[in-house]
């Protein structure tokens, strides 16, 4: 088995600038999915009347379907209706919309376990319900939601690696691309492979440290 | 314009549903591995040797750092290069799906024999079971309700990561869907029907897992 | 007579902590031991280290003249010959008390069915839980659990029982019908290896007291005479502790006795 280091070298270059591709679209959706989130997460919360319904219906859509027809629908069948896309925002609108019903699962679990006598005793000394949001639950929720939150920013920077699917210069892509046209195949999938664990064991090891700190089970995911 | 989309679509349901059979065979092998392959991890990882730990550790980590799209991509790419075997897609897809699926359901049915009381394994072992009976008779029947719901969940991300196997070219419902759109191009409502197709199977397993999981809650 | 267990010159740690040291010990066909010390003494380890549950790092441990430390034990055969009662019973939740009863006879054992449920029932009957047969532990008090454990090691025909602290984790009204099972083995004549916090049932059942503490044998010596004459220092000032069992009024003595 030979392998050809040259040309693995020269492509060091094309698999930078992948990299941050993958770190890029990884990066806004996770803001975006976010974003999302708390406000499906405060909607659920103060159950506002039909909007919950709304939420929940989302939340269900979005986790029991693959992100691929997502995203597929997203690029192919869009246009049909007169809106175009680019593959990297169709990227970012599909993983935002299933990070987003992730994320909201999360934060809306995170906000059940506060325990129920934080509540009791919040009230006891006198908080309105907005201040007891504030104050006691969201906080509390945050930090129990943390490890949770965590690794679902981590899948979803793995699922980058579907949209490789509509064309996005990521890593996967630029793999594949370079197998079409050098036909390298078992240099490049070394490349890929190197890449994939130098990027996502360590994230793996600093969530499986954070759970222990924080020493809770995981929701959502 | 021709028939309506709808009569077009209608007449293409066969193809679609060879491709659904095909999406849903490729789902149940790799449920049915990742089981068997899950359970045996578990038992394994329980038995309290520390090289076995360490070996279905770097298993674990190998299926977490890279993603299940990639590793489609090494089996269907790297096996006929490494191993000069060449099998069809839709086996590498099974056969990916069974080993990421056995790591998840094994991490599942670990978790769920540690969270046993030591005393049961010892209570069994006094009795003088031996290896396989212990787990057989007293373990894993006890661990079965703590291991169901996450296992379930596990199985709807299985039958939703089927789905990437149309990247490797295995013709499956969304290639079906994508063949028909090319005749008809009604592509909303080949995706639409694709998008409800999914749904339809997963959902229901979300719903039981949960189902299951309140009414199995342990104190 | 060749004693039926014989600890010689035992040796046990975890890791750098030495638990059990030089331990010499020999107990009789037929007799009963309670084995007596403050927390942490080692006794446990002591009942566990007899079953396999935990491994030995020296010396010599002989069951019936048969060396047991040594590579080639075969601990499944051992533990069908000494069974364990455990403090927390540890009966098997997803079966019902027969199904608990019939498990080791039927599956380790190979024997025929209609004779080991009927040496099951006859015990259950014995103990006055007959009609908990069909029972699952959930349903059941901690004191029927824990006769139902002992009925499940006794259903087993060993040679010897240890019972580790069985009375330990029960509400005190329940422990008294605990006590009159091993009781009831002991005048029997069954070989007991008993460890215990309850005084007067050791008093009571005991034909021999072994006294520990931090992984030694400090003293050995009849029930009467230990109690009343406790020949090291350290088994005066543990006694000591439950004199204020000793000068309750004797009319509770006579409830338990």
């Amino acid at each position: 088995m030979s392998f050809d280091t040259a040309f693995m070298l020269s492509t060091l270059p094309a698999f930078f600038k992948a990299v941050g591709v993958t770190l890029q679209v990884g990066a806004i959706a996770i803001v975006t999915s976010l974003l999302v989130a708390l406000l499906n997460a405060t909607i659920l919360v103060l159950r506002t009347p039909y909007l919950w319904r709304l939420v929940k219906g989302y939340v269900e859509l979005a986790r029991n379907t693959p992100l691929l027809i997502q995203l597929f629908f997203v690029y192919f069948a869009l246009p049909s209706l007169g809106v175009k896309i680019s593959g990297f925002a169709a990227a970012i609108i599909t993983l935002t919309f299933m990070g987003g019903a992730y994320l909201t699962e999360v934060l809306r679990a995170g906000v059940e376990a506060v325990p129920r006598a934080q509540l009791e005793s919040g009230r006891s000394i006198g908080l309105s319900e907005g201040q007891l949001l504030r104050h006691v639950i969201l906080p509390q929720a945050g930090i129990l939601s943390l490890p949770a939150l965590f690794a679902n920013f981590v899948f979803l920077l793995k699922e980058t690696t579907v949209v490789s699917a509509v064309a996005v210069p990521e890593i996967l892509y630029t793999t594949k691309n370079y197998i079409a046209l050098y036909y390298k195949t078992y240099e490049m999938l070394a490349v890929l492979t190197l890449l994939c664990v130098l990027i996502f064991l360590p994230l793996s090891l600093l969530l499986r440290y954070l759970e222990r700190r924080l020493q809770h089970g995981q929701f959502g995911h | 314009m021709a028939s309506s989309g709808i009569e077009l679509l209608l007449v293409s349901l066969p193809q679609l549903a060879r491709g659904a059979g095909q999406t849903l065979a490729i789902s149940a092998l790799g449920i049915l591995f990742a089981t068997l392959g899950g359970m045996l991890y578990g038992v394994l990882a329980t038995l309290g040797s520390r090289w076995l730990n360490i070996l279905l550790q770097l298993y674990l980590e190998l299926f977490r750092a890279i993603p299940v799209l990639v590793w489609l991509y090494l089996v269907f790419f790297g096996l006929p290069i490494f191993f000069g075997l060449s099998i069809p897609s839709f086996w590498c897809a099974v056969l990916v799906l069974g080993l990421w699926g056995a790591s998840e359901v094994g991490e599942v049915v670990r978790g769920a024999l540690q969270s046993l009381p030591r005393g049961q394994r010892e209570a069994g072992l006094s009795i003088g079971l031996g290896g396989w009976q212990l787990y057989g008779y007293v373990l894993l029947p006890q661990a079965l309700k703590r291991m169901t719901p996450p296992t379930i969940n596990i199985y709807t991300r299985i039958i939703k990561t089927s789905s990437l196997a149309v990247l490797i070219g295995v013709v499956e419902v969304i290639k079906a869907g994508q063949q028909i759109i090319e005749r008809t191009y009604e592509s909303v409502m080949v995706y639409g029907a694709l998008f409800l197709f999914f749904f339809l199977v997963c959902y229901p397993l979300s719903a039981a897992s949960r189902v299951l999981e309140r009414r199995w809650a342990h104190a | 007579m060749n004693p039926l267990i014989e600890f010689q010159g035992f040796n046990k740690s975890f890791g750098q902590h030495q638990v059990l040291a030089d331990i010499d010990l020999k107990v009789q066909a037929g007799e009963v031991v309670v084995i007596l010390g403050p927390s942490g003494c080692g006794k446990s380890t002591l009942l566990r280290c007899l079953n396999g549950l935990e491994e030995a790092q020296g010396g010599s441990l002989r069951l019936d003249g048969q060396e047991l430390l040594g590579p080639d034990t075969d601990w499944r055969q051992v533990r069908q010959r000494v069974g364990m009662v455990f403090q927390s019973y540890h009966l098997f939740g997803h079966m019902s008390v027969i199904d608990n009863l019939l498990l080791g006879p039927l599956k380790v054992q190979k024997r025929e069915r209609h004779e080991a449920q009927a040496q099951a029932e006859a015990l259950l009957a014995r103990v006055g839980l007959l009609d908990k047969r069909d029972a699952f532990p959930r349903q059941l008090s901690g004191g029927q659990q824990q006769r139902i454990a002992i009925v499940r090691s006794l259903c087993m025909n060993p040679q010897v029982m240890l019972f580790d602290e069985v009375t330990a984790a029960l509400d005190p009204e329940m422990v008294k019908e605990v006590l009159q099972v091993i009781q009831g083995l002991a005048r029997e004549g069954m070989t007991l290896l008993i460890v215990t916090h309850e005084m007067a049932f050791a008093r009571a059942v005991a034909d021999r007291i072994v006294f520990m503490e931090a992984g030694r044998i400090l003293e050995q010596n009849h029930p009467e005479r230990f109690f009343t004459q406790p020949q090291t220092a350290r088994a005066q000032q543990f006694l000591e502790k439950f004199s204020f069992v000793e000068s309750l009024p004797k009319t509770l003595y006579k409830e338990l006795s």
